[in-house]
């Protein structure tokens, strides 16, 4: 095959970013080729080159050669040097979280906070299963920089819920509505943290039997929410069985049964939850397998 | 008012059909050969593109605001009308005291200025190309009767180049057809395509209606967008979709029930 047709082929990988899609199969041939190519053309003009010397590294981290990685990292730095080019910084980053020094590579990423790529690169870095303060900090940082990325919000909503900052989680969520407003799974799941949100207030009154009037309104509103939230998932997608469930669930609160003082926000959602109380039952029947019966609400 | 034309079925086969075949034939070509003359893709200056980020969440905002809460709405509203105002988000702070550069003389404008050139040529010329061929072989043709009865008032858009007060007007002439095609082929290209993008890259090509392009040559400045986008903030009217949502759902389950 002729070697121009292969380079074109593999600048084009790698000014796509394509090779991140790659199957293993389709990532070896490249390398393979990739290699190949470097080894029998050597009149690569040197922008072309160094293109080529960047695929090279990441194909070589994909497929398992760090040695070879760091060897082309090095051939590049000793061009470019390494100080002031964000693509290097994040090339070696990228080197050091491959072989394992997670330290080494959160130094270069964090080095400057206002280069995008590296920000991005910071921020999924410091993802981790047990503590995610830094998670956050580095997302909060990243959406100060992409404010419309709504991949983003939803993950750092994601990441407010596993701490219990339900109001924050649906503020993220909020944004990613507002972005894409027939998003009927994320009505769902602002519903689903409203109501965690109305669970985890209670928990902190429940005890007080003389509960205030702006305590229960307050609570009341939150239960509003969810409700307006889940209804809107049904709105879009009729028959949303988790949403029923989750209107069934309101509908039956004990907490619904405790409402003692009068206001017109109270009284509305109390006939409101009249009317769908008998309907989400039925709903719930006939979409679920759930027995009604089997339902404890303890709330 | 002229009700039957009898039209030589030869029209359907050598003018309806063929001017049809073209233009999606030079649509496919086009959009394949924009895609090899984009240039490669660059890194965003990561402040210019922060600014772009923010304008897209304000605008956004103004548009789908309906998802929220009267509250939410109203801290968001409060919080966009500020700091729109603000240079916070600006990719140049200083921008308010610079003279617009001038685009012909700014050496980095040169590359904006070709890609914008390229794309308009690779839009305007083939349109033109076909446009002057219909033109030629096909002027003042009726080329064809829609199945359905339609309105006076879409005269002049179907009967383009036939000069016949009277004609019903069901009947379409060949440059109209030339423009209903034009316009409506975005369901064909995306049937072709398997690519809903592309689609959308290509008839956004065609009907030029972009988002502010900043910081570009001859764009509108940064401040200037800004604030007015604050002000439009300001005057938002909020109709929240959870208005009466317990009365639509109930009536809308009934409504199924009862016709079930």
């Amino acid at each position: 095959m002729d070697l121009e047709l292969i380079k074109k082929k593999l600048l084009t990988i790698h000014s796509s970013g394509i090779f991140a899609t790659f199957d293993s199969q389709q990532v070896h041939t490249c390398y393979n080729e990739l290699k190949q190519l470097l080894i029998s053309d050597d009149t690569i003009p040197i922008g072309e080159l160094y293109n080529l010397f960047e695929l090279h590294v990441y194909l070589s981290l994909i497929t398992g050669h760090d040695v070879e990685a760091k060897s082309y990292i090095d051939r590049i730095v000793d061009q470019f040097g390494s100080d002031n080019s964000e693509r290097i910084n994040l090339l070696k980053a990228i080197y050091f979280e491959a072989i394992g020094s997670k330290k080494e590579a959160a130094g270069i990423l964090s080095g400057k906070s206002s280069e995008l790529n590296l920000t991005r690169r910071l921020a999924t870095l410091s993802r981790s299963a047990k503590e995610n303060t830094d998670y956050i900090k580095n997302l909060v940082l990243y959406l100060d920089l992409q404010p419309s990325d709504l991949i983003a919000w939803a993950e750092l909503s994601g990441q407010y819920e596993s701490i219990g900052h339900y109001d924050k989680a649906i503020f993220c969520l909020k944004e990613v509505l507002i972005q894409e407003p027939f998003d009927f799974h994320t009505f769902y799941k602002v519903g689903l943290l409203n109501y965690y949100l109305f669970i985890q207030k209670y928990e902190l009154v429940k005890s007080d039997n003389t509960l205030k009037k702006e305590k229960m309104i307050e609570l009341v509103k939150i239960l509003i929410d969810a409700r307006n939230n889940y209804l809107r998932t049904i709105e879009i997608c009729k028959d949303h069985p988790q949403s029923w469930l989750g209107i069934y669930i309101l509908c039956n609160l004990k907490f619904i049964g405790k409402l003692k003082h009068s206001s017109s926000v109270i009284d509305d959602f109390i006939k409101s939850i009249e009317k769908l109380k008998h309907l989400s039952e039925i709903k719930v029947r006939e979409l679920t397998d759930i027995i009604i019966d089997d339902i404890k609400i303890s709330v | 008012m002229i009700d039957d034309l009898f039209l030589d079925p030869q029209l359907k086969y050598w003018v309806l059909l063929p001017i049809s075949i073209v233009m999606v034939i030079v649509g496919l070509v086009r959009s394949n050969i924009t895609g090899l003359l984009a240039p490669d893709p660059k890194l965003d200056n990561y402040k210019l593109s922060r600014e772009k980020h923010f304008l897209k969440r304000a605008t956004s905002f103004k548009i789908g605001n309906s998802v929220l809460t009267t509250e939410e709405f109203q801290s968001r509203q409060e919080y966009y009308v500020n700091t729109l105002k603000t240079t916070e988000y600006f990719a140049n702070k200083n921008i308010a005291n610079e003279e617009a550069a001038n685009p012909l003389t700014d050496p980095t404008a040169n590359e904006a200025l070709m890609n914008m050139a390229k794309g308009n040529i690779m839009n305007y010329i083939p349109q033109t190309v076909i446009m002057a061929w219909v033109n030629y072989f096909f002027a003042g043709f009726v080329i064809m009767k829609l199945p359905f009865p339609i309105t006076d008032s879409f005269k002049t858009m179907l009967q383009a180049g036939v000069v016949t007060p009277n004609l019903n007007t069901r009947y379409v002439s060949s440059i109209s057809w030339y423009f209903i095609n034009f316009l409506g082929l975005k369901p064909v290209y995306s049937l072709i395509m398997n690519d809903s993008t592309a689609v959308n890259e290509l008839l956004q090509a065609q009907s030029q209606q972009q988002m502010p392009n900043l910081g570009a040559p001859g764009g509108p400045k940064v401040d200037k967008v800004f604030f007015a986008e604050s002000e439009n903030i300001q005057i938002l009217n909020h109709d929240s979709i959870f208005d009466g949502i317990v009365d639509r759902i109930v009536e809308s389950e009934s409504t199924t029930k009862s016709s079930a």
